[in-house]
């Protein structure tokens, strides 16, 4: 999955617990323009599961998921990179995540989840 | 059971007249459990709980396999107790491959490919499975599982704690586990069946007790409290079983019909009364506390509802939406005789639940 090309808009849910950051995360997506990339941060561990399984209800795409594991800000949370469906479209992406159905990817990811590349 | 307390307060063990009347009592309760469970009674031990039995079954085989190995292989969704069990056997090991924890779909159905490269992993010398998952209601392919267990010459204990009573009960196991109150028995009897082929030995100082499986004696009046409640709900098992299913498909429809919400677990191949949704942006300890306002008891899986702020561990494994989680679970109709009121008022009830849970999450 390629990265967006603009720095993405950043939420920061942490410290909230569920179902805020979702909900945070949900605003920001209908604010901005369709396509844009948003950044969760969230220290919430139901996050984790629910920021995946938001996506794959509204047919979203999950860019990536990475565990920040200290910062000279803020320490421990995770990163979540999220956008609408149009931003994939374009670059020929398989059609992106069905509705509920079983054939679905591997439900539990492997803890703790990160990015090849990222901290 | 007040009339299980009246007669069953003597010591099975003493000779006298009262205690002969109770060995009497408990050897029945035994003779209906063992005959209803398809079993032999003497295969049938007794324990304190469900997950006392669990955490027994799984030492007996772990120690009769201990020259195998000591690695246990267990589905990501079974009770907690089983997975406490392993990663407790794990850390004390420092050694994470002591536990092979198997990934579920997202039905919460176990995934049979990993499932046979776990067992396969040398050391491998135990394995659970639950017949179906207690949460979401989703059924586990015992017969599979169990076939790939044999291949591999490992046990395979099956916990049937959520269903026992409720769906069919399981016949592919090495040992089995229940709880009396999946068949609306007392709190405080567990099952534990050990037929006579299963290779299972008592870890620790040898006990007299229940066929030297139990070091605790069973507490007569609820033994046969468990053995009433199973002969008076088998006979209406098969019909109690179709309604409850009947009336879940209507509830499942029901809260599908509510915008973005997740109906989990398997519409059909499931437990005939057990349901969860969730309902994405509502709060779950809100929705609870609306229903429960309006006379409708439920529970729930959400991290905000439970004391450790950790979301349910089964809805984790299988991927499915966590916050706005409501679980039901039907009674027996024979405790319950108002069910299919209850649930229609908690049809009617639902969508402005949750609609005003939202409207509240929404403004935060």
């Amino acid at each position: 999955m390629t990265r967006p090309m603009t720095p993405p808009v950043t939420v920061d849910a942490r410290g909230l617990r569920c179902p805020l950051p979702v909900l945070r995360l949900a605003q920001a997506l209908a604010r901005e323009p369709v396509g844009t990339a948003v950044r969760l941060l969230a220290t919430d561990p139901a996050a984790r599961t629910d920021v995946p399984a938001f996506v794959r209800m509204r047919g979203l795409t999950l860019l990536e998921v990475v565990d920040v594991v200290a910062e000279a800000d803020g320490g421990e949370h995770t990163a979540y990179v999220v956008c609408g469906l149009s931003a994939t479209q374009s670059e020929a992406a398989p059609p992106a995540h069905p509705p509920a159905s079983p054939g679905m990817p591997p439900a539990a990811p492997p803890w703790p989840l990160t990015t090849p590349g990222e901290a | 059971m007040a009339a299980a307390w009246e007669a069953g307060w003597a010591d099975p063990r003493r000779l006298h007249a009262e205690g002969r009347q109770a060995r009497r009592l408990l050897d029945d309760a035994r003779a209906v459990l063992a005959e209803g469970l398809g079993i032999a009674p003497e295969s049938l031990s007794f324990a304190p709980s469900g997950p006392a039995a669990l955490r027994t079954g799984l030492e007996g085989l772990a120690y009769a396999a201990r020259r195998t190995g000591s690695r246990l292989v267990a589905s990501a969704v079974e009770h907690s107790t089983i997975l406490l069990a392993g990663r407790h056997a794990a850390a004390a090991a420092s050694d994470p491959q002591q536990f092979g924890q198997v990934a579920v779909d997202l039905q919460g159905r176990l995934d049979l490919d990993r499932w046979a490269a776990a067992l396969a992993l040398p050391g491998s010398a135990v394995a659970a499975l639950q017949s179906a998952n207690g949460e979401v209601g989703t059924r586990q392919p015992l017969r599979a599982a169990h076939e790939q267990c044999r291949r591999h010459g490992i046990p395979l204990l099956v916990d049937a704690t959520a269903g026992l009573g409720r769906d069919a009960t399981p016949t592919d196991y090495d040992v089995l586990v229940g709880d009396a109150r999946s068949f609306a028995g007392p709190a405080g009897v567990g099952l534990l069946v050990v037929p006579p082929r299963t290779r299972w030995r008592r870890p620790g100082p040898p006990t007299e007790l229940e066929g030297g499986r139990i070091d605790v004696e069973p507490v007569l009046p609820l033994v046969l409290g468990a053995a009433e409640a199973w002969a008076q709900s088998a006979a209406a098992q098969a019909d109690d079983a179709a309604t409850a299913r009947a009336l879940i498909d209507r509830l499942r429809v029901a809260a599908a019909q509510i915008i973005d919400t997740e109906v989990v677990g398997d519409p059909a191949d499931r437990l005939p009364h057990v349901l969860t949704c969730s309902f994405l942006l509502a709060d779950g300890e809100t929705l609870v506390t609306e229903l429960d306002r309006q006379g409708i008891g439920v529970a729930s899986g959400s991290a905000c509802t439970s004391s450790t702020l950790e979301p349910s561990h089964v809805l984790a494994a299988m991927g499915a939406l966590t916050h706005g989680n409501i679980r039901i679970t039907l009674p027996m109709e024979s405790v319950s005789p108002h069910r299919d009121a209850d649930v229609a008022a908690l049809i009617a009830a639902l969508p402005a639940a949750v609609a005003a849970v939202r409207g509240q999450v929404a403004g935060r």
